[in-house]
């Protein structure tokens, strides 16, 4: 060894026993402030290096939890394990203890709560490590620790009230607060199913997290395909990963970088860092020139429709009330704008007009409407054209008589189908 | 604002405290400085392991203040670090065994180190060190994975690397040394991209 005291403290870092004149060496170092000041550089260079190899944002998460769990341990006792011996002491006077506090509890509601607040259960294919440890078969989950779905998935309760289904090799570990449910997803996709009024939930991940209170929604978090060599690190790879949440009933809020978003029922978002959009499935309530409003699951959500964007006007000039149809769109400054339109549908009417490549045709009590087939193969002079199987089938109709037509929105609604009915 | 004792051997349960509802004042306690305390605790011991149970003895001693009644007044991360201090110092002093006249120069530097260390997370601090370990070879860089990353003990890796674990140990001083002055470099803008 040297003997430079830098490299003493560098050992003493390392968690080496240090001798005595080593130790004594170090002390006398460290009562010149300049190498205070010296060694206060080496702690917080050290403690930057270890954060770079360790997701920190995550590792204080758990520890976050963990304190929940220790403060709930200390009223009513670890209950994963039967207890013997000091523990089993320990967990009597506990037991005399959390009677004590019962008698009290009257004056504040979770102490009341606490006693009898379920634990996390969890059923199916899953493994349980605590403190990255991987705990025995059988032991009940508590805050703090991660849960790994194998192949079976898995089925995870909090608090009684948020049940939680995680899909296939889904990680997460369990944080929040008795009624203020919440957990960290590592990986994978989970969905929760929330039961009203009973208490808060959210699911965290390094973009950010999803509020919600009574609704049933999920959450996914993938590693985005590569894109050849990336030279990422650790925190660099987890920001890159793609977030989609996808509500299946109620409202959710989601606070995702600085955006705070509220999504209904059939919405879902994707966030991946350099990459963001929404969806919105419903049908048609109505479609205006700067907005289109869709009915998702019992909700109208509107969206806005940006002059600019002359294909998105010239589609959602085309839409009419009832159109099944999924919109994308991104938000800015609390508005959802559409940049993209899908659908499909069915509409029956009498040909009004035909004039090829276009055919119009006049629904009962509907407006009329015009379609022309889909355009295939690029440009004319690369053989590109209206699709000829569809074109012939326009062409072959009469004035007068009543079709079904197939129709798709691709740069605007296009027929893909032409049935006679009769 | 008054400190808990040196020597706390863990929070105990106060039941005249009880009573009161100190669970909106702990959780916001937590959600506010839980971060920050746990990163100061982290450059207080170098980053390790313990620093999980010393950030959660601390906001546990916080707990056991509100459960006794015992309102903050000011600023609570105040109270929350300097209890961090004392926890840290009994840590050296007891888990790490360190000589009482080693233990009271590490004293010196928690003393004089009363920040919240938000540095940590500094993406600017983490871009320059990105930029370093991209410097060094790849001998060295899998040194420095295999300590860090994989946190392997120096006997461990030393047995993979049918090495000297004292040799090693030299070695990795010396990149750490390498690696801290090349970050200083950076971040004062002399650093070469």
């Amino acid at each position: 060894m040297t003997g430079d005291w830098r490299e003493i403290f560098s050992r003493l870092l390392d968690e080496e026993d240090l001798s005595e004149a080593d130790a004594r060496l170090l002390a006398m170092a460290l009562r010149d402030p300049p190498h205070r000041r010296e060694a206060i550089e080496w702690l917080r260079f050290e403690a930057i290096l270890r954060s770079r190899f360790s997701p920190t944002p995550q590792i204080i998460g758990r520890s976050k939890a963990r304190l929940v769990e220790r403060v709930l341990e200390r009223e009513t006792g670890p209950s994963d394990r039967l207890p013997s011996g000091r523990s089993r002491r320990r967990r009597i006077s506990m037991i005399l203890a959390a009677a004590a506090a019962l008698a009290a509890a009257v004056l504040g509601t979770w102490w009341l709560t606490r006693d009898t607040y379920p634990r996390p259960e969890i059923r199916g294919d899953v493994r349980i490590l605590r403190g990255g440890v991987a705990t025995a078969s059988g032991t009940r989950p508590r805050r703090g620790d991660t849960l790994i779905a194998g192949p079976g998935g898995a089925s995870l309760t909090l608090g009684g009230y948020c049940r939680i289904r995680l899909d296939p090799r889904a990680e997460v570990v369990i944080a929040g607060y008795p009624q203020k449910e919440e957990i960290e997803l590592q990986n994978g996709r989970v969905v929760s199913q929330v039961d009203p009024g009973r208490g808060r939930y959210s699911v965290r991940t390094l973009h950010g997290s999803i509020e919600v209170a009574g609704t049933e929604f999920a959450v996914a978090l993938e590693d985005p395909k590569p894109k050849g060599e990336t030279s990422m690190n650790p925190a660099q790879k987890s920001l890159a990963r793609m977030l989609t949440v996808s509500v299946i009933a109620g409202t959710v809020v989601c606070h995702l970088g600085e955006k705070t978003l509220t999504l209904g029922t059939n919405e879902s978002y994707l966030f991946a860092g350099d990459r963001e959009e929404g969806k919105t499935h419903g049908t048609v309530v109505s479609a205006g020139e700067k907005e289109l409003q869709i009915k998702a699951g019992n909700a109208t959500v509107t969206l806005t429709v940006s002059a600019e964007k002359k294909l998105i006007v010239k589609e959602v000039s085309q839409l009419n009330p009832g159109d099944a149809v999924t919109a994308t769109w991104v938000a800015e400054e609390g508005r959802k704008f559409v940049t993209r339109l899908d659908g499909r549908g069915k509409v029956v009417g009498k040909v009004t007009r035909v004039e090829a490549p276009w055919i119009e045709i006049t629904p009962e009590n509907g407006k009329t409407q015009k379609f022309m087939p889909k355009w295939i193969g690029g440009m004319p002079a690369d053989g590109g054209g209206h699709d000829k199987k569809v074109l012939t089938a326009i062409r072959e109709q009469k004035v007068g008589s009543v079709v079904e037509i197939t129709w798709v929105i691709e740069e605007g609604k296009r027929v893909v189908d032409i049935k006679p009915v009769h | 604002m008054d400190q808990p004792p040196l020597e706390s051997s863990g929070p105990q349960m106060r039941k005249k405290g009880a009573a009161a509802n100190v669970h909106a004042p702990f959780q916001d306690l937590v959600d506010r400085h839980y971060r920050g305390l746990w990163s100061y605790i982290s450059f207080l011991t170098g980053g390790a392991v313990e620093t999980d149970d010393l950030s959660q003895e601390a906001f546990l001693l916080a707990f056991d203040r509100l459960a006794a009644g015992k309102e903050f007044t000011g600023d609570p991360g105040l109270w929350l670090r300097g209890t961090a201090r004392n926890l840290v110092r009994a840590w050296w002093r007891r888990k790490r065994r360190v000589s009482s006249e080693l233990a009271e120069a590490i004293d010196l530097l928690a003393e004089e180190s009363d920040e919240p260390a938000e540095v940590l997370g500094d993406a600017e601090v983490q871009a320059a060190l990105d930029r370093c370990l991209g410097k060094l070879g790849a001998d060295d860089r899998r040194l420095i994975a295999q300590r860090y990353e994989e946190g392997l003990p120096f006997a461990r890796i030393a047995e993979q690397r049918k090495d000297s674990a004292g040799g090693l140990r030299v070695r990795l001083f010396r990149l750490r040394q390498g690696l801290m002055a090349c970050v200083q470099r950076q971040l004062s803008g002399k650093g070469t991209a």
